[in-house]
């Protein structure tokens, strides 16, 4: 019981190591039960929509009607026709119509009723962004509608109008579902076949088998979109799946920070207290019961600090995961609990700080008592740096400082990993900024020298209309790997319209073929390689050879000049797909297959900027207190390491802010290097996350920092250290002359 | 007078309970002089030393050292005088562990307006072959020497030795001795040491002896022992 009080009056004394140490181990535990629990609900509420609401595993077009019925039997599947119709209702704002489906995708009812004859569901977002309400009256495809209620749609729960856009803009875009009547009696309908297999097994295989049935009747297929391709679907596992990596990287990151740091702490203390150890020793005290004695430090900071982040993460996981379902609409059937998460999160944190400290204890209880109560054998050593470090030559504070720094390299491990953590949740927002930024100046904005962008249903002839450059494109695949697809553009040798440029900043003339370089990593290719793929709509095969590459992340696309397109696609020598323009052009509704605004793909590209800020800040912020807590700990233990010395200096005359630079101060070169090694560490852990991205989205993005962030990252990460030096400023103003005065040793 | 003190007084608080720890010193010494107080634990040496030093203060009462009134400082200004009046010795030499010799006497080189040559003080106190070891690679004396040597680096008008030999051996401490004498008589640095060994005050030029905060007898020498010749 008397050594009990002694824990709890340790643990009072030095409070900012201990609180910082729960703190640390709180966020972790927070973080690991509120991600994990939330990616779980996220993972199970998509399976319980696509199951109950019956996901199609792809959609597909046609040119020619299909039996559906006896394609389900076929296949044991089950097959419905919908379709989309793109109707804006005000200028400048879309909403995608779908027919209210019964087999396949069938739309859930969050609030109100299935849209009767004349009335329409919307997706709640868009609704409540644009002022829709239930009964109030929406203009779409020339028809007046009600809304009967608010809908969410298993194939369209990121509500993006398509992969360029990125980031859901409910203002500009949304959703709605309106009865089969209607959506039959609406013009320039798209005609789309949803299918989803009975037998839920090798999915690729069975698909494959329906291509090759839909063209043995001779029919083509249009276009082909398997549901784990599209971005709507996707990136919900996809989101689900970084923020389960998240939850296992973060808090193990921070709770082997936490480990080190109490290990440290541990470790210093009993040091200090060999003394102690050693008399007690004598005295009769058993090992096992320092052992015990020792071990309620982590048993009690590693109690609080993980049950009380527990608590904290499993309060948040409503709120996040509510706001989750604000971007990825869905409806929940129901929550689950996982009790092991907790327990997990509760005892992980215990037995790992716990043996770290039986295992320290473990090693000083070795030493005979008799060594123990000298102050241990320890205290003689000279680390082989510091005995090694020729320094004659070096100003008197960089010596100070150095030597204070190789004097115990585990605190500087410390904080150089502290460090090293902190820039990377700092520079993890910015370094995606930079990328996005870059697809968007580098990429978009740089190869679109136009505004719009018309595709027709089908191939034109002749000369383009006035104002417009023709262009043709084919969707292929590649003939060895089906899941991965592009499309092969044809434009005039002398376009001005798509401009490319190589790696050096030098304009590429399209009078060859160029691919983009995501295109390009992707298909693991350059200049040279040969691509052989086939053509979706007839499988038809074609073999290019990559004759440039174009540095630019605005897509990934294969260009080459128009008519050596024509003539490799068998089309007639002046035939073209669309038209690219820097006006608004007029062509009738079903001309046109889909129009393309670039000030549009711009403005989404503005809006998942914006949309970033607040995860930015948020990183930001955490990253400063994860930094201020190691750095204020490490330099905290340093200042009370030095108490000596710290007390003698200010004997000898030493002014306040002399004692600050040397003690303080010798920590800004671990905290330098410790920013400096979080920038590769960050790159190449981005670089990680951009490849699955790559897998699970088709979408390539470059890994890119932005020379700015990255001073303005170790702006911060110094803002944090002087926050930090401030905080233990007063701590060294509070050792007293009388400590070097009444030293009773070295 | 090079230091002159008069009535100091110096209580300290606990609690309820006031204890006087100097009742109304005064003393003197010259410039140049070795001064040696002497007294039991307890008695308000290192108080008074302290006061001297410039790292303690006085209720009230006057000290002058080298005519400056050390009562009417500011805690900056006291530091100044610290850092160009004053060194320090140690009875457990107070080395920075993580320093090396030589680098332990830079340690006060630093802040000196004038420093002396730290080759020659580290051959002056015989540690000229050490001054890359760490401290505690040294033994009691050469730690001590090191001390002095760190001390003088700055070559201060005052030096003040807190039972310089008092965690030392006979031949050792005579040899630490030896030295202070020859820092006094080569550099004409002044200096009060606190010490409870009556020997030591033969090599004194005053002897102040203290008892309960109070000095309760001054001895003057005319002529001081070396001391080599010094016995305990």
């Amino acid at each position: 019981m008397t050594l009990l009080k002694k824990v709890t009056r340790t643990m009072l004394e030095h409070k900012s190591r201990y609180i910082g140490s729960m703190l640390l181990l709180m966020i972790s535990s927070m973080m690991f039960v509120m991600l994990n629990m939330t990616s779980a609900n996220l993972i199970y509420t998509f399976k319980t929509f696509s199951e109950r609401n019956v996901l199609s595993d792809a959609e597909f077009s046609t040119d020619t009607a299909i039996d559906a019925a006896a394609l389900s039997r076929q296949f044991a599947a089950k097959l419905e026709i919908g379709g989309t119709v793109d109707s804006e209702v005000k200028p400048g704002q879309t909403l995608r119509v779908f027919p209210m489906m019964n087999t396949v995708n069938i739309p859930a009812v969050q609030e109100g009723s299935v849209p009767g004859r004349s009335e329409i569901m919307l997706d709640r977002l868009f609704a409540e962004t644009n002022g829709y309400q239930i009964g109030d009256t929406i203009h779409v495809a020339n028809k007046n509608y009600t809304v009967s209620g608010y809908t969410l749609l298993p194939h369209f729960i990121y509500v993006i109008p398509s992969k360029d856009t990125m980031m859901n803009d409910p203002k500009t875009f949304g959703v709605g579902v309106v009865g089969k009547a209607d959506f039959d009696s609406m013009q320039d309908r798209n005609k789309v076949y949803a299918i989803r297999f009975d037998e839920r097994g090798n999915i690729k295989s069975q698909e494959a088998a329906l291509k090759n049935a839909l063209r043995s009747q001779g029919i083509r297929i249009t276009n082909w979109q398997s549901t784990e391709k599209k971005v709507n679907v996707s990136y919900v596992p996809m989101k689900a799946s970084i923020q389960s990596t998240m939850s296992a990287v973060v808090p193990l990151a921070m709770l082997a920070l936490t480990c080190v740091l109490l290990g440290m702490l541990m470790w210093r203390m009993i040091r200090s207290e060999s003394v102690i150890i050693g008399t007690l020793y004598a005295q009769g005290y058993r090992k096992r019961e320092l052992r015990r004695h020792y071990l309620m430090f982590p048993l009690m900071v590693s109690v609080i600090g993980s049950v009380v982040g527990s608590i904290l993460g499993l309060l948040l996981v409503a709120p996040v995961f509510n706001f989750m379902l604000t971007a990825f609409p869905m409806p929940v059937y129901e929550t689950i609990f996982n009790p092991w998460l907790m327990i997990v999160a509760i005892l992980l944190p215990v037995i790992i700080l716990c043996s770290v400290t039986w295992g320290v204890i473990g090693k000083v209880l070795k030493t005979p008592p008799a060594i123990l109560m000298k102050g241990g054998e320890t205290k003689r050593k000279t680390n082989f740096i510091e005995r090694n470090l020729r320094l004659d030559r070096v100003k008197f504070n960089t010596k100070f400082q150095i030597r204070e720094q190789v004097r115990s390299l585990s605190r500087s491990l410390l904080l150089l990993f502290g460090v090293v953590v902190a820039t990377m949740l700092i520079l993890y927002g910015f370094a995606m900024k930079s990328s996005v930024d870059y697809m968007l100046n580098k990429g978009v904005k740089e190869m679109y020298n136009l505004k719009y962008e018309y595709v027709f249903k089908s191939e034109k002839t002749g000369a383009a209309p006035a104002g417009g450059e023709p262009f043709g494109a084919a969707y292929v695949s590649l003939i060895n790997n089906d899941e991965i697809s592009f499309y092969m553009t044809g434009v005039l040798p002398d376009t001005g319209k798509i401009i490319l440029k190589d790696g050096s900043g030098q304009v590429l003339k399209p009078d060859s073929n160029i691919i983009t370089a995501p295109l390009a990593k992707k298909l693991s290719v350059s200049t040279g390689d040969s691509v052989t793929v086939f053509d979706v709509e007839n499988g038809k095969e074609h073999t290019f050879i990559i004759e440039k590459v174009a540095d630019t992340y605005a897509g990934e696309f294969l260009f080459m000049p128009l008519d050596r397109f024509n003539k490799e696609f068998g089309l007639p020598v002046d035939a073209y797909i669309g038209i690219w323009s820097d006006m608004p052009m007029n062509f009738s509704q079903g001309e046109l297959q889909n129009t393309k605004s670039i000030d549009a793909i711009i403005a989404g590209f503005g809006s998942l900027i914006n949309q970033m800020a607040p995860m930015i800040y948020g990183l930001i912020f955490a990253a400063f207190i994860v930094g201020l807590i190691i750095i204020y700990i490490v330099t905290g233990m340093m200042v009370d390491e030095s108490r000596a010395s710290i007390s003698l200096m200010k004997v000898f005359g030493y002014k306040k802010k002399e004692i600050n630079t040397l003690i303080l101060g010798s920590n800004t070169f671990i905290v330098a290097a410790g920013f400096l090694l979080g920038i590769p560490a960050l790159l190449g852990s981005i670089g990680a996350l951009y490849q699955s991205l790559t897998e699970s989205l088709q979408l390539v993005m470059p890994v890119k920092l932005n020379f700015f962030y990255m001073v303005l990252g170790f702006v911060i990460v110094m803002i944090t250290f002087e926050f930090a030096k401030r905080m233990c400023r007063k701590k060294v103003a509070r050792i007293p002359m009388s400590e070097a005065l009444k030293a009773g040793a070295e | 007078m090079f230091i002159a003190v008069k009535n100091l007084k110096k209580s300290y608080t606990t609690g309820k309970s006031k204890t006087e720890i100097l009742k109304g010193v005064s003393l003197g010494l010259e410039k140049g002089q070795t001064g040696v107080i002497l007294g039991p634990s307890g008695s308000g040496k290192s108080t008074l030393m302290n006061i001297i030093g410039g790292v303690d203060l006085a209720d009230s009462g006057s000290i002058r050292v080298d005519g400056l009134e050390l009562a009417a400082l500011n805690d900056d200004q006291l530091t100044d005088y610290r850092r160009d009046s004053v060194g320090f010795i140690f009875q457990f030499y107070n080395l920075v562990p993580n320093l090396t010799v030589m680098e332990n006497i830079e340690v006060v080189a630093n802040i000196s307006k004038a420093p002396l040559d730290m080759d020659t003080v580290l051959k002056a106190v015989g540690l000229e072959t050490k001054k890359r070891n760490f401290p505690r690679e040294l033994s009691g004396g050469e730690q001590q020497r090191v001390a002095i040597a760190r001390a003088i680096v700055k070559n201060p008008k005052l030096l003040l030795c807190d039972e310089p030999t008092g965690a030392l051996d006979y031949e050792t401490s005579r040899s630490v001795l030896s030295l202070l004498q020859r820092i006094n008589r080569d550099l004409g640095t002044t200096i009060l040491m606190i010490t409870h060994n009556t020997a030591i005050g033969d090599m004194a030029n005053v002897v102040y002896k203290v008892r309960s905060g109070e000095i309760v007898e001054t001895i003057r020498h005319e002529e001081t022992t070396a001391a080599e010749r010094i016995e305990w």
